[in-house]
Formats: C-alpha cells, structure tokens, sequence
C-alpha cells in the first residue's frame, strides 16, 4: 500500500511543484508579490475537494464525458494562460516593470495554479477518500505524505536551479520549460477528448517504449516534465507543437511588434533630455 | 496589427479544433467489464483489430478505481458503485494491459487485440 501511494501522489504533485517552480522564478524577474501562490493553492484545493465530492455528478455530464471534459477545459485553460503569462513577461521591464503588467502577471499565475492543483488534488482526494475508513489509511496517509514531500522538493530544487542561472540563460530556460508544459497541456486534452470520442482515434506516429517505457521514473520524469508519451497520435503531436508554438510566438511576438504607446513616448523623453 | 494576429491565430485554432472534433460517434461494440473486490471482470478479453470499441467499466466497489493503461494512452477515474465509458481503438493487433491505479496490486487485466 505504502509504495502505490508514495509513487500515485509524487506522479499527481510532480506537474503542479515543476509548474510552480517555474513561474516562481519567472515571478523573481518581474518582482511580482508572490502572493498568487497560496491563493491558488488554497482555492485550487477547496475546489478540488468539491469536485471531487461531486465527481459521481460530474462523470455523468455529455453521456459519461463529463470528467474528460472538465479535465480538457482545465488543461486548455492552462495552456493559453501561460502563452498569456509568458507574453506578458516578455513586455515587462524587469528593471523598471510596470504594475499593471506585473499585477496581470500574477492574475496569471493564479489561473495557471489554480488549474493545475484543481486537476491534480481532485485525483488525489479520491485516493484517499477510498482508504479513509480502512486499517491501511494511515499507511496511506504515510506514504502520500512522502511522495507530496518528494514532488515538492523536486519542484524548488527546480526553482532554485533557475534562479541561480543568469537572467538571460534563466528566461531561456523558464520559457523552453513554459512551452513544453503548454504542449503537454494541449496534447493530453486531445488525449481525453479521443477518449469520449469527440476526437477520432489514428494509429501511433511512433512506438519509443521500448527506449524509454512510460512506466520507468525516468518515463515518469519526462512525462511531467515535457509531456512524454511513447505511442503519440498524430492529433497529439499537432496540438503539442500547436502548444509550444503559441508560447514561443507569444514570447517573440512584443519583439516584432512592440508596443505602440512606448513608441510614441519615447522620442517625446529625447525631446526633454 | 497585434490584434489583428491573435486574432487569425483564435481563428486559426478554432477552426483546427472544429475540424479535429467530431461529436456523433459511429456506434462502436460495447465490452462491459465490472469491478468487484479490486478486481476486473473479465480481467481478459479479445477485440477485433482496426475497430473502435466501448468500454463500459462498472465499479461494484464502495471506493474509487483508476482504470489506467499506458498501452491504450487511457485514464479515468471511476468513482464507487457507478458507471464509466472509455472508447479505445482502433488498435493493430497486440497485448495491451491494463490495470487500476488506486489498487494495482490486485486490478489488473489485458486487452488481446487480434
């Protein structure tokens, strides 16, 4: 019982803590509060609880789609709010960032979080509400408690690992991260929407299981890292690099097309120097 | 002009996503697999290849069960003394295994696809 839970709430916690580290050290360069962190962890947690309380309800919505969906709608979400994030990022000046674009930072942040906790914790609460009046609960307990710990750990050693870099090497890192999670995002919501058949099923692109199985850590490491899977459909693939395209475009994109207001202030600035 | 291309990219990305979604699904064989005691019923079973199959997954248990494969890329939580519906395939023929998450110890069971 106690290895299952360890391994089942470390794979649950390990997306939320990488997320969370990164936007923690995309938050450092901005000088945002960090202040969206406990926000979105309590929120995420209370409706995770409620979800959870009412999943029976819930799996029943579209002809028993209801649970595929919900997860699809959280994951999308997740993915266009961190192209939003990291577009946002790209136009603050950490050495004189604005507060409206920092403030709208943290808004982001506070999506992002909240998404992610809601559909991890749901799974986890689930967990262990099936143990709650058994004599394995506290095992249970035990062992969720260590593969929570181990998660977290793993999610500020990232943090700290990106933090220590220089800011540029930081960004570089932080956003090649923010894509990838983005492409994982948009990829397993195709996966749920196959999985009710509101997307059709295509044979695999490519077999790597026998390289790297899904079911090793190191399988389960870059699952929640880069969205690994072994067998991807075609439409997985597309909305990967549909994922990933929009947060290196959002990114990019203040650079080709900077904004209009600061154009028409600047020349104003060299007239009064 | 950024509007403008947020606003081809939403374009874009609906119209992708309106093409890829199909909601009628073609009716698809039903295999009906229960869950008692941490235990699936029947814990094997053949499907024919290339076809698109139903799944309809009943959880006799009072707890909640995970059915998970890595093969079939499939996870849905199924919540105590009710009902889910996974659709797989269509599968090349093979072994695809799967098993629950909350008790793998016990839950556990494969797909022959031939």
């Amino acid at each position: 019982m106690l290895p299952n839970a360890v391994i089942l709430i470390l794979q649950e916690t390990l997306e939320a803590a990488l997320l969370i580290g990164v936007l923690l050290a995309v938050s450092t360069r901005v000088h945002d509060s960090k202040r969206w962190l406990p926000i979105a962890l309590i929120s995420g947690g209370c409706v995770a609880a409620i979800l959870a309380n009412q999943m029976g309800i819930i799996s029943e919505w579209f002809d028993y789609a209801g649970q595929e969906l919900l997860n699809a709608l959280f994951q999308t979400i997740i993915c266009l709010t961190i192209a939003l994030a990291v577009w946002l990022t790209a136009t603050i000046d950490p050495l004189n960032p604005q507060p409206g674009k920092v403030a709208a930072f943290s808004h982001c942040a506070i999506v992002i979080i909240f998404c992610a906790v809601v559909r991890e914790g749901q799974e986890i609460i689930l967990y262990l509400s099936g143990f709650m009046y058994t004599e394995n609960f506290q095992k249970v307990l035990t062992g969720g408690a260590l593969g929570f710990s181990i998660g977290a750990s793993i999610g500020i050693l990232l943090f700290y690992s990106l933090v220590d870099h220089a800011g540029r090497e930081r960004r570089a890192a932080c956003l090649v991260l923010l894509a990838l999670f983005a492409g994982n995002m948009l990829s397993q919501s195709t996966l749920l929407l196959m999985q009710i058949d509101w997307l059709t099923q295509s044979p695999p692109i490519w077999n790597t299981s026998t390289l790297v199985a899904e079911t090793s850590i190191f399988g389960q490491l870059l699952y929640a890292l880069v969205g690994y899977e072994a067998t991807p459909s075609p439409i997985q693939a597309a909305a990967y690099i549909l994922g990933v395209t929009l947060v290196t475009g959002a990114n990019f994109m203040p650079r080709y097309y900077p904004d209009k207001k600061k154009q028409q202030v600047q020349p104003v600035r060299g007239n009064d120097a | 002009m950024n509007r403008l291309i947020i606003k081809r990219i939403l374009f874009y990305f609906g119209l992708l996503l309106a093409i890829a979604v199909s909601p009628i699904s073609q009716a698809a064989p039903i295999i009906k697999i229960e869950i008692k005691d941490h235990l699936f019923y029947p814990s094997e079973f053949s499907v024919p290849a290339n076809t698109k199959i139903k799944l309809l997954i009943i959880n006799n248990d009072p707890t909640p069960e995970e059915f998970e494969s890595y093969e079939l890329n499939r996870e849905k939580v199924i919540i105590g003394n009710s009902k889910a519906v996974i659709f797989i395939g269509p599968l090349s023929p093979g072994t695809y295994p799967f098993f629950g998450e909350f008790y793998p110890k016990t839950a556990q069971g494969k797909i022959l696809v031939n």
